[in-house]
């Protein structure tokens, strides 16, 4: 028993750490994904001092950017809304500008994009040297054990997607395949051929509604020629018992039947044409 | 000096010649613009028989009561149900699956006759008006982009138009694009002979990205949108922001918005770093000593801006004489920086990992 118990604590300490692990990839020129950060006690553009990680936190996200930038601006405001959305989890969010820029600036944008974190100052750009930080504005999220988890520079599509996906991933609220289809999402198209024959299906059943029922028929029978469905032979055999022709219907619900012996359309049509 | 350097720079110059002057204008980068109140209702009257190209087929059959309450064309009443979306969703039902898509486009979630006339229309898909014509008729600013651009997209204008990249309905992706914009830009990209409006070949870029696998960050990232603007723009090759058009330039940061859009500035500004870039001889920023000159190199000198072979995107060669013949870069890389052999200059080695340049030692 307690061997069976220690075998799925390994199986799930396993998926845990898969789950936990990496996305490999891109990362900053210094600091690779999966390589911990350093920490660092930084002024801040309000004239305190904070730390670029913080104590407790299950993910760290370090936002660079500059003020005067479009990108900048609408990362943050991406981020904003990142931030909103992940309000209450244990994310600790700081951003990280060069000491080149006047604070009044960086606080402007700042306020005006909505972003709540410390901005810390980064004199000399030492700490944009230590990681390597060659685009802006790119963010780093670290796990609870301070590795690069993920690096992403800014994009103009499904920034805070991608943003939020990497930090549900280090809470472990995500797994990778959730992150690759977030990443990957679904074609957007509207027409399939299932759908228009879903359509005809149900603008036959519209005509037979009205006692349109030759018409009815036709449309059924373009779905049947495409689509054989248990709903469509259904439908057939209704259009075909509503014309009084009860052996055709008969044989329609008996082919709606073999696919879906359950259709109670079916069934009922049947006993309706006195079987 | 090198003898060729000289010739090099003449025949690059030549090749530049006639290309027009680069805007340095500040647009933003983004293509999405404010748009105007919402239209609401389409005029869903029917259009005269002999004036209607498409039908909606209960129309067309004279089966008023698919979707109004009295089967009577001389007096159909309203329709059946209190909403028209629920009412088109009786046969459309497909579309309601569709609709259930994260990013919704709000006259779509409102009303489907928003846009559709539910009768008949001369435009296919039984749309109220031409396409670009009704789009822009809230999308403002695009409309704008797409009539004035000096440079245009002919994705927008042909084919399916507006509806060859977005769904007009809802999607999977933010600004209802159909796909990521890499998945819908490389889908025509793909063919060798295309050319633009001036009759400049373009890239096959499906073959070319499958041959050079070091991507930037915005083609890896599959957002062209990075740097393209899709429906129209100033500059050219629809490029969001200001970017020389030559080989060489006068260095002015203005010129570079594109690059700087993501790029920190100070890669080129700064004479002297150990922190902003790995292109530096000891803590000699080799980036401003080749751009930040009177007649200096873009980046496209030395880097390619889509996909390369080499690291840090740096291209096989540069173009040079009147056809185009490719002097080979001879870029190595090495455990502490890296070396150009005999292209542009005789063969240099710069070294990063100290503040001791490598000429000095």
């Amino acid at each position: 028993m307690n061997g069976r118990f220690a075998v799925r604590g390994i199986l799930l300490g396993l998926v845990v750490v898969w789950g936990a692990r990496p996305i490999a990839g891109r990362a900053f020129a210094n600091v690779a994904v999966g390589e911990v950060v350093e920490d660092a006690e930084l002024r801040t553009i309000d004239g305190g001092r904070a730390s670029l990680l913080a104590k407790g936190a299950k993910a760290d996200v370090v936002v660079f950017f500059r003020p005067q930038q479009e990108h900048s601006t609408d990362a943050l405001r991406e981020l904003a809304a990142c931030q909103r959305e992940l309000a209450g989890k244990p994310v600790h969010w700081v951003g990280v500008v060069s000491s080149s820029w006047a604070p009044a600036e960086v606080r402007a944008v700042v306020t005006e994009t909505g972003i709540r974190m410390p901005v810390l100052v980064d004199e000399g750009d030492a700490l944009y040297g230590r990681f390597g930080v060659r685009l802006h504005p790119t963010v780093g999220v670290l796990d609870e054990s301070r590795r690069l988890a993920a690096y992403e520079p800014f994009r103009q599509i499904n920034y805070c997607e991608r943003v939020k996906a990497r930090i549900r991933l280090v809470l472990g609220e995500l797994d990778e395949a959730a992150v690759a289809k977030l990443d990957s999402p679904e074609r957007s198209i509207t027409r399939t051929d299932e759908g228009v024959a879903r359509r005809h299906l149900n603008y036959a059943r519209m005509l037979l509604r009205i006692q349109k029922l030759d018409r009815a028929l036709a449309e059924v029978e373009k779905v049947l020629a495409v689509a054989p469905t248990a709903a469509g032979y259904a439908l057939q055999g209704e259009i075909l018992a509503a014309q009084g022709k009860c052996p055709e219907a008969i044989r329609a619900f008996d082919a709606a039947l073999k696919i879906d012996p359950a259709s109670s359309v079916a069934v009922d049509g049947r006993k309706s044409c006195g079987r | 000096m090198d003898k060729r350097l000289p010739i090099l720079a003449a025949a690059l110059a030549a090749i530049s010649l006639g290309l027009g002057a680069q805007r340095a204008d500040a647009a933003p980068m983004k293509t999405e613009v404010k748009k105007q109140a919402l239209r609401r209702g389409a005029d869903v009257a029917p259009l005269p028989k002999d004036k209607a190209l498409h039908s909606h087929a209960p129309f067309e059959g004279g089966d008023c009561g698919v979707c109004h309450q009295n089967n009577d064309p001389k007096n159909p009443g309203p329709i059946r149900h209190a909403s028209v979306n629920e009412q088109c969703f009786e046969c459309h039902d497909d579309v309601r699956d569709v609709m259930a898509r994260k990013y919704k486009h709000v006259p779509a979630a409102e009303a489907c006759t928003d846009c559709h006339n539910p009768h008949n229309s001369v435009e296919t898909a039984l749309l109220a008006s031409e396409m670009v014509d009704m789009c822009t008729r809230c999308h403002a600013g695009i409309k704008q982009q797409v009539t004035t651009a000096k440079v245009r997209h002919d994705a927008v204008t042909t084919g399916k138009k507006c509806s060859n990249c977005h769904n007009p309905h809802a999607a999977n992706v933010e600004k209802l694009l159909i796909a990521l914009p890499f998945d819908l830009c490389v889908n025509c990209h793909a063919k060798d002979g295309m050319t633009t409006d001036d009759g400049r070949l373009m890239t096959n870029f499906k073959k070319w990205l499958d041959e050079n696998k070091v991507w930037h960050d915005p083609v890896k990232a599959k957002d062209c949108s990075a740097c393209h603007r899709t429906h129209g723009g100033e500059n050219f090759r629809l490029l969001v922001a200001p970017y020389p058009e030559k080989f060489y330039a006068p260095y002015d940061r203005k010129l570079y918005a594109l690059c700087y859009g993501c790029h920190n500035d100070k890669v080129v500004s700064e004479a002297e770093t150990t922190t902003l870039t790995g292109f530096r001889d000891g803590s000699r920023n080799l980036h401003y000593v080749h751009v930040n000159r009177e007649r200096g190199r873009t980046c496209r000198a030395c880097h390619e801006v889509h996909a390369s072979k080499q690291d840090h995107h740096i291209r096989d060669g540069v173009p040079y004489g009147p056809k185009g013949w490719m002097l080979k870069v001879g870029f190595t890389k090495l455990p502490n920086g890296g070396s150009c052999a005999k292209t542009c200059h005789d063969t240099k080695t710069y070294n990063n990992k100290t503040l001791t340049s490598a000429a000095a030692k």
